[in-house]
């Protein structure tokens, strides 16, 4: 239990990562204007870009032999078919890999590597959202984001770069730049902004030509926003947009959200009439259910409660389900404040009545009443968890607790 | 610049040498001596990081990143297993005198999954046991971090008089855990509260 590993780098210079943080104004970019700037089956052609698929490269073969890996070739090929309506012949040279890691976060590298975390299959409710985030992620990589980036920071300064290098290594160059020359920042920054604009842009042009609903760009910040927002409360902190930083990356929240709005009505009113855009919500749903309560369960446990609530009401509003429903006692047993207990009760209590309830919920359950005085009615629910799971890791000790 | 970057580099290096101190294999207070142990062999103590709280204590016999006894000892209801702010996003749970097992359990997995940043967490076992005396639970575990090292962690743990004692061993799952667990099991069932 000591607190001094180091970080596993997954993103640096070498694939842009999706956060969302944006103050400047910036013209909106029109989906209709972004085109390609590599091709099938495009390789590096010059120095710069070279270096930087090698580095991609020695950092895929770190990834594709990862403990953190979800080794699921049935979700791997649904995401991998998410990615060829997206693109099309072009999704040959994107390599999938999905990664454990509760945070809202995704990834496409110059070479062709994709990564797609855990926490972003949490909290998307439909397989139009999810194409919002693949898309924005192709779309840096068709723009040649990275190298672009790249080519930036090196013609700002020698110095930079070698901050950059040092970050590199510790996936915090950010911060250490940001202490040594923030004015140069906000010059490389506004660089970077754009391109999120054009990202932005372009993941809406891949999800209207592959007929998915375009309003599910913006529903997807608008709830990383309202998620955010959610978690400030909790901890009773005021809600900073990381946007509208100076050195922030990404365009300001309220500006992008607009932009993708304004975007998604130009591209529908030029749609046929003919044309239909779905969500494709039950296909997303078969292949993302049985790492449901794995998803669920990596986010709930980090005890962020305002995050995790709000998370568990968003996938709520298609239907609770057991599983929801003991995950939303478990945030409140985590959080322990006044009336938690309570209240996490009701949730465990409401959990068992889904023919779906995980066997957990009736351990949770169990306890939950035998705290509140409900003895017997307790004991029923520790021995149907026993029922359900007689090989359980704790199944010693809670016949231990019903002999007590 | 240079000068600041070798400066830093020292105090860095200088810091890490420093702070570790020789525990002699007799038996010793520990976690503010809060608990009596009684080593076999000589174990290195390590000195507190980030997240440490007042009454924890922390030996190793390969560096922290191969192998760790961790010990914490009376911790009171209402206080955590780590330091932390009130604001933080993401806290441990605080310890409450009337935990149940699963309580006590998902209380040490939200340590390693906050304060570790443990990815992947598995409870391998969680069985009664006797510890101080009296009644706990020894909790069994893997996790990986974000070295990508698998690892395996023990808690033995007790709730006495209100207070949380509490034994911690970790360990590279490849040779480390498994060579100093003999060791931990001697040293819990040397155990007593000071």
């Amino acid at each position: 239990m000591d607190s001094s590993r180091r970080r596993f780098v997954t993103h640096g210079l070498c694939g842009c990562a999706l956060c969302f943080g944006g103050s400047s104004a910036f013209a909106r970019v029109s989906p209709s204007s972004m085109t390609p700037l590599v091709g099938a089956g495009y390789k590096p052609v010059d120095q710069d870009e070279r270096g930087l698929w090698q580095a991609c490269e020695r950092l895929e073969d770190e990834v594709a032999h990862s403990n953190m890996l979800v080794g699921d070739a049935v979700l791997t090929g649904y995401v991998r078919g998410v990615m060829d309506r997206l693109l099309g012949a072009q999704a040959a040279d994107a390599r999938i890999y999905v990664v454990r890691d509760p945070n809202f976060n995704a990834s496409m590298a110059p070479n062709g590597m994709m990564l797609v975390h855990t926490g972003l299959l949490a909290r998307m409710r439909n397989e139009a959202q999810f194409a919002a985030v693949l898309g924005h992620e192709s779309g840096h990589y068709l723009r040649r984001h990275s190298v672009r980036s790249w080519r930036d920071i090196k013609a700002k300064t020698a110095t930079m770069s070698f901050f950059a290098l040092a970050g590199a290594a510790t996936g915090t160059w950010y911060y250490l730049a940001s202490a040594i020359n923030s004015t140069l920042l906000l010059s490389l920054f506004q660089f970077s902004r754009e391109m999120e604009s054009e990202a932005d842009a372009y993941g809406l042009k891949l999800m209207y030509e592959s007929q998915y609903s375009t309003t599910a760009a913006a529903e997807v910040w608008s709830q990383i926003i309202e998620e955010r927002k959610a978690s400030a409360a909790a901890r009773n902190k005021k809600y900073k947009d990381r946007a509208t930083s100076l050195v922030s990356t990404h365009p300001p929240s309220a500006e992008r959200m607009t932009d993708l709005t304004t975007s998604a009505e130009e591209l529908l009113s030029r749609a046929p009439a003919e044309a239909r855009y779905d969500d494709r919500r039950e296909q997303f749903l078969a292949a993302v259910a049985p790492h449901r309560p794995m998803l669920i369960d990596e986010q709930v446990k980090l005890n962020d409660s305002g995050a995790s609530l709000y998370l568990i009401n968003t996938l709520a509003r298609d239907g609770w389900d057991g599983t929801l429903r003991y995950y939303e006692g478990e945030t409140y047993r985590l959080r322990d404040e006044s009336g938690d207990n309570t209240r996490a009760a009701a949730a465990y209590a409401a959990a068992v009545q889904f023919v779906d309830a995980p066997a957990q919920a009736y351990r949770a359950h169990g306890y939950a009443q035998i705290k509140s005085g409900n003895t017997e009615a307790g004991r029923r629910a520790l021995t149907r968890y026993l029922e359900l799971e007689p090989a359980a890791p704790d199944a010693a000790m809670v016949r231990f607790s019903l002999g007590q | 610049m240079r000068a600041l970057l070798v400066l830093v580099a020292t105090l860095t290096l200088g810091g890490c040498v420093t702070g570790y101190t020789l525990v002699s294999p007799t038996r010793v207070a520990v976690a503010s001596g809060s608990m009596k142990v009684k080593p076999s062999v000589a174990w290195n103590k390590a000195p507190k990081s980030t997240f440490d709280i007042p009454r924890q204590e922390n030996w190793t016999q390969n560096g922290p990143l191969l192998d760790g006894i961790t010990f914490i000892g009376a911790l009171d209801s209402g206080q955590a297993m780590a330091k932390q702010k009130p604001k933080d996003d993401r806290k441990v749970p605080v310890f409450r005198a009337d935990m149940t097992p699963q309580d006590l359990v998902s209380m040490i997995e939200s340590y390693y999954r906050i304060k570790e940043g443990a990815t992947l967490f598995d409870a391998a076992g969680v069985k009664p046991t006797t510890f101080l005396g009296k009644p706990g639970i020894q909790f069994d575990y893997t996790y990986v971090l974000t070295d990508e090292v698998k690892r395996r962690g023990r808690s033995v743990l007790a709730v006495v008089n209100g207070k949380l004692y509490l034994m911690t061993l970790d360990g590279a799952a490849l040779h480390y855990f498994d060579a100093a667990l003999p060791e931990f099991e001697a040293l819990t069932a040397s155990a007593a509260i000071s």
